[in-house]
């Protein structure tokens, strides 16, 4: 979305910052909300989170959440956090399934399995070595053209997805080579004072992914600091 | 474990290891905020089975995440945004309407007859001006609704639900009124400053 436009202006607050409004840490920003529609919704969906105070006609409905999403009382009924993971539900007998199949499996692959092969190590996963970042990082006075990063020896293409600090997603591309242009949809993101993070996955000719970065954190100086 | 603050909790679970749903201060750091979770899905949601599950989505999404928390905030802004999030993506994904696109906020700017001004000013004099009579002219309800609908998008009848309106025809009938007041504020000033 075009930054400029009536509800957002490129001294628009960050959740940090807006958490240090709410702490009267920041009594700075109170002159930009009072000027900015968007900050201000902003500001007052992050104090009806925090507070979460249900109105009368959300109360029984609330209570009939909290009782599904909390813990039962009795440790041997102990609901796992693992049931929450699954998105959809997953029939019981297909755990079931799953797991005789398993147990059917390791114990075919114990009857059959060798040494351990120092052959492996052809194909091997180089996931846990992680290669450097060069570009852009840190503090920026402009928006980055490009991305760069130190090239992964057994690398097909690389992988490189920029996001909040929150872990969402707001962009990614594929790369043959160590270097990425940074689209204009992509400067756009790039609003002063907000830090976005940026990382490379380098995959084999397969797709897999072989070595990954840390992520870097970026983020634009608002224009009086440049 | 009272004692700890939630960025404390996965400081401590951090030491035992990857974050385990059984982790006792995971359990505590969840158990302190399932609350806030749940109680803003109900508001995104369409009933409150549509909230339960958007509810555990939020809460398994951010468990999975939970290595990817830097202490940049408190632990409670960064699951805000991370809930906020989900469920403006849960509630455009659902929407049977498209939605008004964000340019359209400034169709009072772009509408006929008001092509002198558009000639007069710079488009950043005209965003301030935007920015003026939306501060100036609407009251905080109409403003609220206003962005979330010409800003985030989100269909007016979530709008109604996530802000609790009650009135006949919820949030509709703010952006009628903030319109109407937004065009009178344009008539204002058009009868000042063109000639």
């Amino acid at each position: 979305m075009n930054p400029e436009q009536p509800f957002r202006t490129a001294e628009c607050l960050t959740p940090e910052q807006l958490e240090a409004v709410l702490e009267g840490r920041l009594p700075a920003a109170h002159a930009h909300l009072n000027a900015c529609a968007a900050c201000e919704q902003e500001l007052a969906n992050l104090r009806e989170f925090l507070a979460a105070v249900p109105r009368p006609a959300e109360a029984q409905d609330l209570a009939w959440m909290e009782s599904r999403l909390a813990r039962p009382v009795q440790p041997r009924a102990r609901r796992s956090w693992l049931s929450w993971l699954p998105t959809a539900p997953v029939p019981r007998f297909a755990f079931t399934c799953a797991a005789a199949l398993l147990v059917l499996a390791g114990g075919l692959q114990l009857r059959h399995m060798a040494a351990p092969s120092l052959e492996d190590s052809q194909s091997l996963t180089v996931r846990s070595i992680q290669f450097r970042l060069l570009a852009p990082a840190g503090d920026l006075e402009s928006a980055p053209p490009e991305f760069r990063w130190e090239p992964v020896a057994q690398a097909a293409g690389y992988e490189v997805q920029l996001t909040e600090v929150d872990g969402t997603l707001l962009w990614s591309a594929r790369a043959n080579q160590p270097n990425l242009p940074a689209p204009a949809s992509i400067q756009d993101q790039l609003l002063p004072r907000k830090t976005l993070l940026w990382r490379v996955r380098a995959l084999d000719d397969r797709g897999v992914t072989i070595a990954e970065s840390q992520s870097e954190r970026i983020r634009l100086l608002p224009a009086g600091q440049r | 474990m009272q004692q700890f603050s939630d960025e404390e909790l996965i400081a401590q679970s951090r030491l035992r290891g990857p974050a385990s749903p059984s982790d006792p201060y995971v359990e505590e750091l969840f158990r302190r905020h399932h609350r806030k979770v749940a109680l803003w899905c109900l508001r995104y949601a369409a009933g409150r089975e549509d909230a339960l599950d958007l509810a555990q989505e939020v809460l398994a999404q951010t468990f999975r995440r939970l290595d990817s928390f830097q202490g940049n905030s408190k632990f409670s802004t960064w699951l805000y945004t991370i809930c906020r999030n989900h469920c403006l993506n849960h509630v455009k994904s659902r929407a049977t309407q498209p939605v008004t696109a964000g340019d359209d906020a400034l169709a009072f700017l772009a509408a006929p007859g008001l092509g002198p001004m558009e000639d007069q000013l710079a488009r950043r004099q005209q965003l301030q001006l935007a920015r003026g009579w939306i501060r100036d002219s609407l009251d905080e309800t109409e403003r609220r609704v206003f962005v979330m609908h010409f800003l985030d998008e989100m269909p007016l009848d979530a709008i109604t639900r996530a802000l609790g309106l009650t009135n006949a025809s919820g949030a509709k009938a703010f952006i009628v009124s903030a319109r109407r007041k937004l065009n009178e504020s344009v008539r204002r000033w058009r009868l000042r400053n063109e000639p």
